[in-house]
């Protein structure tokens, strides 16, 4: 299969059930309301080093407390890492940043027993840093804690709402120089971030150093991913594991996507594929997986690019 | 599908006070006219049957088609019933709408359900409450949202909405839950709050939290208060904004720029502790 005049390798992204929330970060202005999302949502790459994955989703249309607000998602193993990291992250990244309010953003797209939803409880452990002076609030049916801070008050939702959520979306565009690679996937980057409920974890959205599983030191649980190393394509020639890049590639970059849904992901990914294609220089597009083993969900290419546009 | 529909239609107020516990949605689920009318009411030591007092009348009215919080038929009562006490008392769902007044206890007890008021309530109106919502569009009694004489714990939960003006010790030992007012109240709202939040839009009697222990009670008009509440700070408390949106989506709607005000804060009754606190609006113009 060509898009336009680029090849798409009949493969697939294999993906896995992860846990995943959302949180609607408020503050008095953009600014600041982005300095607390980032802060929270940084050192967030991967699960295999930092615990969590998350990002920005976007803008939130309706803060709960009428100011500016942007949603981020998150996504861990399980559902007690969620519960670990999210404290740590917003005791320590959100409850420091000025103006911040921190709410449960809740997760509508998830409905039904699949969905696995289920509540964590962040701002009743994060109330203790009140020292005896934090008071609730309860709203509805919602209870939030007033922390008293220097500025004023951090407030923050006591639960925040669990659910299964899909963790590893991805494709590789391989492209002749690194310049095409990289416009390749800032083009795709910047079409991927208009779809609600994914988010890109690596910097920028783009991943250089993708991996396999498995390494030859046993201290280490994954390592460079070889087949797809423009350096050793000469090397690995005699290998049991021999070069994947074609001739006249020179740069692989890939692009991981965590999202709530299988919609999601498969749309993201298709505006992704669409908008790389269109880069001179690119040759191949194509998705890592373990062989269908590992990941329940698979994304056949030829399927994501065959599906409909899904309104966000 | 077409929603049920009850109407019960007052035929004359009567003479006497009639204690009417048994009419809310959940006791009419499932029960026909008959039924219906055989329901007990009291009367002093005499009971009597609703049917004594109300022509019944049962629809499918399209118009209405899920008004109502669940799959429990729309109570309607028509009519002036401020001698009608405990109406809609202990209700835990469905929705009940009295197209006039109501007398004591409205809503006491109610742990579920919307209960709406098109006319003014009397005293007790939602005492004890433990959740649902109750809204008035005129006028409330003394002791909204407050606990009997002799009990620790008045409203543990629930919102309850009034347009017009309430009487005295609104929300009095209030453990949990919202009492918004639109208009003016008379002394002593909050008197011995446990917790939750008070909102009074006009101007508020005397002792305004007296011996209140923890919970909030907001004025959006300036008020002299007790000595024993402390200054704290003016400040503008995130809270604010999700109390204004919550309010608006019951139809309780604050003027637009009352979401950005400040409030002067206050802590006290320092008698019981100083952890409740007062917030007065600190923007005179709105």
């Amino acid at each position: 299969m060509h898009i336009n005049g680029v090849e798409i390798e009949e493969t697939f992204a294999e993906a896995f059930t992860m846990r995943c929330a959302r949180a609607t970060i408020t503050a008095a202005n953009e600014t600041w309301a982005r300095h607390a999302a980032l802060a929270a949502t940084g050192f967030a790459i991967s699960v295999i080093g930092c615990g969590m994955e998350a990002g920005i989703e976007g803008e939130a249309l309706h803060a709960p407390d009428g100011r500016y607000g942007l949603n981020c998602l998150f996504f861990t193993n399980s559902k007690d890492d969620m519960e670990k990291q999210l404290t740590n992250r917003f005791g320590q990244a959100i409850m420091t940043s000025l103006t911040s309010a921190c709410y449960d953003g809740k997760l509508p797209e998830l409905h039904g027993e699949e969905a696995g939803l289920s509540k964590v409880n962040i701002g009743g452990k994060l109330r203790f840093f009140g020292d005896g002076y934090q008071a609730s609030k309860v709203i509805g049916d919602e209870r939030f804690w007033r922390i008293p801070v220097m500025e004023g008050e951090f407030l923050i939702q006591e639960e925040f709402t669990v659910g299964k959520g899909i963790g590893g979306g991805n494709f590789l565009i391989l492209a002749e120089t690194n310049e095409a690679a990289l416009s390749a996937a800032e083009a795709a980057v910047k079409s991927m971030r208009a779809v609600r409920g994914t988010i890109l974890p690596f910097p920028g959205g783009v991943v250089r150093s993708g991996s396999q599983v498995g390494s030859k030191y046993k201290f280490i649980s994954a390592s460079t991913n070889t087949a797809y190393c423009p350096t050793l394509r000469g090397r690995l020639k005699s290998s049991s594991k021999p070069s994947q890049l074609p001739e006249g590639v020179n740069s692989v970059l890939e692009i991981v996507i965590d999202g709530l849904t299988a919609k999601g992901v498969s749309e993201a990914m298709r505006l992704g594929i669409l908008a790389a294609t269109e880069v001179p220089g690119v040759r191949r597009i194509t998705a890592g997986n373990y062989g269908g083993r590992l990941g329940k969900h698979h994304f056949y290419l030829k399927d994501v690019l065959a599906s409909e546009v899904v309104p966000q | 599908m077409m929603k049920k529909q009850v109407t019960l239609a007052l035929k004359q107020i009567p003479s006497l006070p009639v204690e009417a516990e048994s009419l809310n949605p959940e006791n009419i689920t499932n029960k026909g006219i008959e039924d219906i009318k055989h329901l007990p009411v009291w009367c002093g030591r005499q009971q009597e049957e609703v049917g004594a007092y109300f022509d019944v009348e049962i629809t499918a009215d399209a118009e209405n088609n899920g008004s109502g919080k669940d799959d429990l038929p729309e109570l309607v009562l028509k009519g002036d019933l401020s001698r009608f006490k405990r109406l809609g008392q202990g209700m835990g769902a469905g929705t009940m709408v009295i197209q006039g007044s109501v007398g004591f206890h409205a809503g006491a007890l109610m742990r579920g359900g919307t209960l709406v008021i098109q006319g003014n309530a009397g005293d007790w109106l939602g005492a004890h409450m433990e959740g649902g919502l109750i809204q008035v569009e005129g006028a409330a009694g003394h002791f909204t949202g407050a606990a009997y004489q002799g009990s620790s714990k008045g409203m543990t939960g629930g919102t309850i909405l009034i347009r017009g003006n309430a009487g005295q010790t609104v929300g009095g030992r209030m453990r949990r839950g919202l009492i918004a007012v639109g208009g003016d109240c008379d002394d002593m709202p909050g008197y011995n709050m446990l917790a939750g939040t008070i909102l009074i839009c006009g101007k508020a009697g005397i002792r305004v939290g007296v011996r209140m222990e923890r919970g909030t009670v907001i004025l959006l008009q300036s008020q002299a208060l007790l000595p024993t509440f402390y200054y704290d700070c003016t400040y503008q408390p995130y809270f604010w904004g999700l109390l204004c949106a919550r309010l608006a989506q019951d139809g309780f709607l604050l003027p637009a720029a009352s979401q950005k005000m400040s409030f002067r804060r206050y802590s006290g009754d320092a008698n019981e502790g100083c952890r409740g606190e007062l917030l007065i609006c600190n923007d005179q113009a709105v």
